[in-house]
């Protein structure tokens, strides 16, 4: 079917392509997938995914490709939107019978009982699922390095890291060995490596996608979400995984007049009704310690965007600078709870140490041994955070601050349609240049943190790079639920860059 | 007021016992190493002190906060749901255990009549 042209994962940049591929005989699906699992095969090095599953996308391909000769096109599309799509998933989201690391050697071996409910909807929806990518050990950490199995690196820059920690999601679409990704996102995990390496990603509001199937870490924080190169891509991918899930209690169940609200907001896309939509720029998002390229590359846009029709509303978040240690109390906690299940008898891999333990407290200790640095760190904080004595004093207070936090948002949503600024007050920082100072690694997710704290959705948008090839992400954060607003305004602004960035050129 | 809270001295003993109490190990490398990381993290939290929050309730999930009146938010009838489609039988779950016994899982022993081990609970 490839009609003598040999094909390259890279000749598909958006899945428009791709199914324009499809629908006129030019390519058949399993030319596709031999495309892509060959371009991971060569980007091995880079260490984005922890499995391959060239078998089942090949056997997935051989489905579809039948389904291809013997069906109208516009029929499979409509029932089918990412048919044939090449999409990769991070590896703390569950296939059935295959195994869930959580980049862990504690979960090396657990095998998944049953498919998360996203990896299900993806499959439904004609999705081929190429393989399981590398991320920070049970999702802490933002840079990439602290998987057991090998730091991901860049997908371009020698040295410096992809960001975290849904790394291997974000390296594998930025280096076209997936067209879109699955990531979930605590404080940050989806939006950083997004930015770090130039793509875009979703989180969405807290509830919106089901969190069954996916390994807990901050179970009042988590969210799974999309990645991908395009705006269009990443909402075609929205499309499919978002709605309410019985499997999952902390699914939101939205009324019929939420849902007509939505669907309303997702047609005014660069206006809020007749008027200009209002984009709040947050004083606090513009402080010392952002570096110069970043500052001027979101500067430069934002003003781009106002003279092209938006209207740029300086705002303030009084309580953001609290953010930082509210979260990590809150995501500690929460953790030390979440994997008190990893214990080498429930969960967790049951080491020949442990098994030669002589008391049942010896056998969780050795058990437990197989946690890395940055997640024994999390669980003692956590613990001592959650102890008789001082909850009152950590948790509690940080939950009230995290209210004050969640009030600031309520207060600047009366005045604005969507918040701007930064997602990371740097570009992809070297390799290990952190790894001394965990506190100094938590700092840098002081721009993500607060749209986990408040539930609320926000997307990474991608600038392109600075002088030295960096690239940089503008972050976009909405109203809770209003998805479609955020994805209509990305749309049209990332179509204003481009244009931008022709114009720019040709001067 | 709250009382204000006296944080413990962040030493090599503390660590140890709140390893204890977290079901942890630590070398005495990771020991030497989480003294001053435990120390710096826990004085950036402290800044959440000077804070004012006396009239403030807490921020506990969102979800309550997204969609407070949400039905879902009370608890749902204990059923057998007839929608469960995926073949999760019996033999399909066991199969995934490390060790199983004549259709029972396998777990390490954790009771014996040795005096040794009259620590364990």
């Amino acid at each position: 079917m490839s009609l003598g042209r040999a094909w390259k994962a890279g000749d598909f940049r958006l899945i428009q392509h791709l199914h324009q591929a499809y629908a006129s005989g030019e390519v058949g699906v399993s030319t596709v997938i031999e495309s892509f699992i060959s371009e991971i095969q060569k980007k091995r090095s880079l260490n984005a995914f922890l499995s391959e599953r060239s078998e089942p996308a090949r056997a997935k391909a051989r489905e579809l490709d039948q389904l291809l000769s013997s069906s109208s096109w516009s029929n499979i599309r409509q029932k089918l939107p990412l048919f044939g799509v090449p999409l990769a998933i991070k590896d703390n989201l569950h296939v059935a019978g295959e195994v869930t690391t959580c980049g862990s050697k504690m979960l090396q071996n657990y095998r998944a009982p049953s498919d998360a409910t996203v990896v299900r909807l993806l499959q439904d929806a004609g999705a081929v699922l190429i393989g399981k990518t590398n991320l920070d050990e049970f999702s802490m950490g933002g840079s990439g390095e602290n998987s057991s199995f090998g730091p991901t690196l860049h997908p371009f820059l020698e040295g410096r890291v992809p960001g975290g920690s849904s790394s291997g999601s974000a390296c594998a679409v930025a280096a076209q060995m997936a067209m879109g990704a699955l990531g979930s996102d605590t404080g940050g995990s989806i939006r950083l490596p997004a930015s770090y390496c130039g793509i875009v990603g979703l989180k969405p509001t807290y509830g919106r996608v089901s969190r069954n199937g996916l390994v807990a870490f901050g179970s009042s924080l988590d969210q799974v979400g999309p990645m991908a190169r395009s705006v269009a891509d990443l909402s075609a991918i929205y499309d499919v995984i978002h709605g309410h899930d019985p499997r999952d209690a902390t699914s939101a169940r939205l009324s019929r007049e939420q849902v007509a609200a939505e669907t309303q907001a997702s047609s005014q896309d660069w206006k809020s009704g007749d008027r200009p939509v209002r984009l709040g720029v947050p004083q606090e998002f513009f402080v010392e310690g952002v570096d110069a390229p970043v500052r001027r590359a979101v500067e430069s846009a934002l003003e781009h965007f106002r003279s092209v029709g938006c209207e740029l509303v300086p705002i303030s978040l009084p309580h953001l600078v609290h953010a930082i240690p509210v979260y990590y109390v809150i995501a500690m906690a929460e953790a030390s709870s979440n994997l008190s299940r990893f214990d080498g008898v429930r969960y967790g891999t049951r080491s020949d140490e442990a098994a030669q333990a002589q008391t049942l407290h010896e056998f969780y200790a050795q058990a437990r041994a197989l946690f890395g640095r940055e997640v024994k760190r999390r669980i003692l904080l956590g613990s001592f955070i959650l102890s008789a004595g001082y909850h009152e004093a950590y948790y509690r207070k940080a939950c009230q601050v995290r209210r004050l936090i969640a009030n600031d948002f309520q207060h600047a949503f009366e005045r604005v349609d969507l918040i701007v600024g930064p997602v990371s007050p740097t570009t992809a920082f070297e390799l290990g240049s952190h790894s001394r100072s965990p506190l100094e690694m938590y700092l840098n997710d002081l721009f993500t943190v607060p749209a986990n704290l408040a539930g609320l959705p926000a997307l990474s948008l991608p600038l392109g790079s600075d002088s030295r090839g960096m690239p940089i992400g503008l972050q976009c954060i909405a109203p809770a639920f209003q998805e479609r607003r955020l994805l209509g305004w990305a749309a049209r602004a990332e179509a204003e860059l481009a244009s931008r960035a022709v114009t720019g050129s040709s001067k | 007021m709250r009382p204000v809270h006296h944080r413990p001295a962040v030493d090599r003993d503390w660590i140890q016992k709140i390893s204890q109490l977290s079901r942890l190990s630590l070398t005495q490398v990771e020991l030497d190493e989480l003294v001053p990381q435990i120390q710096g993290i826990l004085d950036h939290v402290d800044h959440l002190r000077s804070v004012p929050t006396d009239a403030i309730e807490p921020f506990f999930h969102p979800l309550m906060e997204l969609l407070p009146d949400s039905p879902q938010l009370s608890l749902r009838e204990d059923l057998c749901r007839s929608d469960e489609d995926q073949a999760r039988s019996a033999e399909m779950i066991q199969g995934l255990a490390p060790e199983q016994v004549e259709g029972a899982f396998q777990v390490p022993q954790v009771i014996t009549s040795s005096p040794s081990t009259a620590g364990t609970r």
